[in-house]
């Protein structure tokens, strides 16, 4: 009477045969055709890192530029041409009564 | 090996892809290889088609999020390369069973040993279940993977790939039980 089949006794067991080395053939095409991929892929990776850093820095130099320009000036004015333009800008009465004040200043006219 | 240590071996392909690459392989190259081979027989055919699969994971692996498991990715990318080659034998109207009996034709089958035939016998039990059936049971029987991960690579749920492990498992005993 034929055994009755049973998973146990037959495990994983397989009948298929494997010739020698096809799996490092395997790894090896497969490593061929996706190398030149990748070296692809960092190229533009490379490219994109640095253009994005270039370009970064290229935007913060115009914003700077940008922000310097439109700065209030803190120039230092020409102090003499400013008090003469106040001196101007007083009525005639006013600047007369300036002259005479400083015409009679003894530390002035020293 | 835990999901930790996938995103880190992913991550690493990323950033050191030669480095990565080999612990992918290391990996998942033989069961991968074994998965196929049980499906399509003939031992060039689950080569070429092992080969297909690595290349289509490397190329999209920037894609793989991480969100899912990344064995059942590779498994799943494993069955449809398997199951192009199938359907390729199936359209030229070569039965599977034709190229595991061939014996004078040794160059499509050379790499089977007949002289194990309780081996052959179940091979040939496993390739006369409906596909969807072959590959839950070979996937749970022979790669031990859980009824989730079964049942994402197979589009369908667990408790279905459950059903079909089980009924696959009563097929193949009747089989061979079988005079035949």
């Amino acid at each position: 009477m034929e055994e009755k089949f049973d998973f146990k006794r037959i495990g994983k067991r397989m009948p298929y045969t494997v010739p020698k080395g096809f799996s490092d053939d395997i790894e090896k095409n497969v490593w061929n055709n996706v190398k030149n991929n990748i070296t692809e892929t960092k190229t533009i990776r490379h490219y994109l890192y640095w253009g994005s850093i270039s370009g970064g820095l290229l935007v913060a130099s115009i914003l700077l530029l940008f922000i310097w320009h439109n700065l209030p000036s803190y120039q230092k004015k020409d102090d003499f041409k400013s008090l003469e333009q106040v001196f101007l800008n007083l009525s005639d009465t006013d600047q007369n009564y300036l002259f005479t004040i400083y015409q009679n200043d003894l530390f002035i006219n020293e | 090996m835990n999901s930790k240590n996938v995103s880190e071996i992913v991550e690493l392909a990323l950033k050191e892809p030669e480095k990565g690459f080999r612990l992918i392989m290391l990996q998942y190259k033989d069961a991968i290889y074994w998965h196929i081979r049980r499906l399509v027989v003939n031992h060039d055919d689950a080569q070429d088609a092992t080969q297909e699969t690595f290349i289509r994971i490397f190329r999209s692996l920037s894609n793989f999020k991480g969100k899912s498991s990344f064995r059942w990715w590779v498994y799943k990318i494993a069955t449809n390369e398997a199951l192009r080659v199938v359907n390729q034998y199936q359209s030229k109207q070569i039965s599977l069973d034709d190229i595991l009996n061939e014996t004078n034709n040794i160059t499509t089958d050379e790499y089977v040993d007949y002289n194990d035939l309780e081996a052959v016998k179940l091979q040939k039990a496993i390739l006369s279940l409906p596909t969807k059936q072959q590959i839950v049971f070979n996937l749970r029987y022979y790669d031990e993977l859980g009824y989730d991960e079964i049942a994402n690579i197979t589009n369908s749920t667990s408790n279905s790939a459950k059903s079909n492990y089980h009924i696959a498992k009563e097929k193949i005993i009747k089989y061979m039980n079988s005079n035949n």
